[in-house]
Order: structure tokens, then C-alpha cells, then sequence
């Protein structure tokens, strides 16, 4: 199951940080953390071989308790997802498409600035089912 | 796909330019344009980049200004693309849109500039949103031949 989802802007300030009650919460900012560094090595690294160009980079490194997940937009928006062993989720890809779409939308919203924490409704209602495990229309 | 006709868009632009012109002036008319446009590339470039595989180089992402954003904003891509390798290119279009119903004579040259500006903030916009701060600035030698000019703020290759 889900437990933490973040949304990191261009100059790696956190943008969305979403936990589930039954975690610490400070816990999985150190995970997110961490990970930020992880996702600029694989960015920075990639050669010409082993670059799949793809915006998902899949799991990013192994931990005992939680399966950490990454992705980078084309924008440089990070989005980092992290879950539980138990109950893994069958297609983080479509998680991240999801919060990719909702992040687009609330981007086109003339209401919000690009850089500030996100306070909208909508986005975070869509996080918080994906988190749950439901699918979006 | 359906579009909405281009002139929709084209005297909406000469509008956006009177009302300015009319409510803070000549001088501002093209800061204001710029304002608009930014937000607009910006936008554009969240939602377009989406399913695009990842574009590292700058010079992909300058390319990729000058196919894919200029189609989706002229539906044609740019006609030229030169660059001196040391951050800074040169778009240019050779029937710019916003000019190709204006007279080409001397007298409306300074008035073609204020056409160009829109255009300036959505290229400025588009790069900040790849991460790649610039200046943007335009010039028409011979209308409707306009050559937008981008300055990378630093180029890191």
C-alpha cells in the first residue's frame, strides 16, 4: 500500500508531501530526501547505452521496510512514491501518470504559481485516492 | 483533431496589443505581451512534455522549441535554427504569423515589434519550464521574416 507520495519542483524544494496517518511522517521526509539525491545520480549518469529516456525511473534503491519509487518530468518536477513491502502496487507507472495529469492541470489552474506549495483541492484529493488505492476516472 | 480558425487567435492578439496600448501605454504594451506569453509557454510545455520521451541537451530542448512548440503555437515549424555554441540561437520564421497580413512597408516597422512580443514570452517561458532561464528578443530585418534570439543565462554543456 501507498504511504508517501511527494512532489519536488525544479530547484528540489517540496512542492506536495502526502503521508499516510499509520507513518511517520518525518521518516518518510528522510526517504524522500534521500531519494532526491538518488534520482539526480541516475539523471546525471546515464549513458548512451544503458538511457532508457524514459520519465519513469522505477525502483531507486533497495530498502528493507519500503519500496521507494521515482519519476522526473521533462519540467524537472520530481515526484517520488513509497509503499509498504506488503501489498506492492501492481502499476506504479499509471500512479505516476495519474499525479503527472493532476500536476498538468493545476500548472494550466492561472490561480496557482509555478514554485509554491500546493494548497488545491482537487490535487490533493487526487493524491490522497491514488494513495488509498482507487483508480481516477 | 479540430483547431479553431487561426484568425480567432490572430485578432485576439491585435486586441491584447490595443488594450494595453490603450490602458498603460505604448511603452509597456510589449512588457505586458511578454507576461502573457510567458505563462502561456510555460503551460504549454507542462502539458505537451508529458508523454515525450526525456529531452536532455539544450540544444534538443532549443530544437524542440523550434518544431514541436512552434507547431503547436504556429502550425508550422520554424524555418531556420542557427546557433554560435556558446548558449546563444537564433529561430527564425520566415512567415511569422502575427505579421503576414501587415503591410511590409517602413512605416509600420516599429509597430511590427509589438507583434513580436507575445511570441518572445511563450520561447521564454517554454525554456524556464525546461529549467533553462534566458533572454529572449526579437528581430524583424524584413517583415514577415522575424528572428527570435535566445541567450542561455548559462550554458552548461
Amino acid at each position: 500500500a501507498v504511504v508517501s507520495t511527494q512532489s519536488t519542483g525544479k530547484d528540489n524544494c517540496p512542492l506536495y508531501v502526502a503521508t499516510d496517518p499509520t507513518e511517520d511522517a518525518l521518516k518518510m521526509h528522510f526517504l524522500v530526501h534521500t531519494s532526491i539525491d538518488v534520482i539526480e545520480e541516475k539523471l546525471s549518469s546515464a549513458t548512451a547505452a544503458n538511457d532508457p529516456r524514459d520519465l519513469y525511473l522505477g525502483q531507486l534503491y533497495p530498502n528493507e521496510d519500503y519500496r521507494i519509487y521515482g519519476y522526473v518530468t521533462n519540467t524537472k518536477i520530481k515526484i517520488v512514491v513509497i509503499e509498504t513491502i506488503s501489498n506492492p502496487l501492481k502499476d506504479a507507472r499509471q500512479v505516476f501518470s495519474q499525479v503527472h495529469s493532476a500536476y498538468i492541470s493545476l500548472v494550466c489552474n492561472p490561480f496557482y504559481s509555478p514554485g509554491e506549495t500546493i494548497t488545491s483541492q482537487p490535487f490533493l484529493q487526487t493524491v490522497t485516492a491514488l494513495m488509498r488505492g482507487k483508480a481516477i476516472a | 483533431m479540430s483547431y479553431a480558425p487561426d484568425s480567432l487567435f490572430d485578432s485576439l492578439h491585435h486586441q491584447m496589443i490595443l488594450y494595453f496600448e490603450g490602458r498603460h501605454g505604448q511603452e509597456q504594451v510589449s512588457q505586458c505581451m511578454e507576461k502573457l506569453g510567458y505563462r502561456v509557454g510555460f503551460c504549454l510545455i507542462e502539458k505537451a512534455t508529458k508523454e515525450e520521451a526525456r529531452v536532455k541537451e539544450d540544444v534538443d530542448i532549443v530544437k524542440y522549441i523550434c518544431k514541436d512548440l512552434w507547431t503547436m503555437v504556429f502550425r508550422k515549424q520554424a524555418d531556420n535554427l542557427k546557433t554560435n555554441h556558446t548558449g546563444t540561437f537564433v529561430i527564425q520564421d520566415n512567415r511569422f504569423r502575427f505579421l503576414t497580413r501587415v503591410s511590409q512597408s517602413e512605416q509600420y516597422k516599429q509597430r511590427g515589434e509589438l507583434y513580436v512580443a507575445f511570441t518572445c514570452g511563450v520561447v521564454k517561458g517554454a525554456l524556464a519550464n525546461f529549467g533553462l532561464p534566458c533572454t529572449v528578443t526579437a528581430e524583424i530585418d524584413m517583415s514577415p521574416t522575424v528572428k527570435v534570439t535566445l541567450t542561455l543565462q548559462h550554458s552548461v554543456n
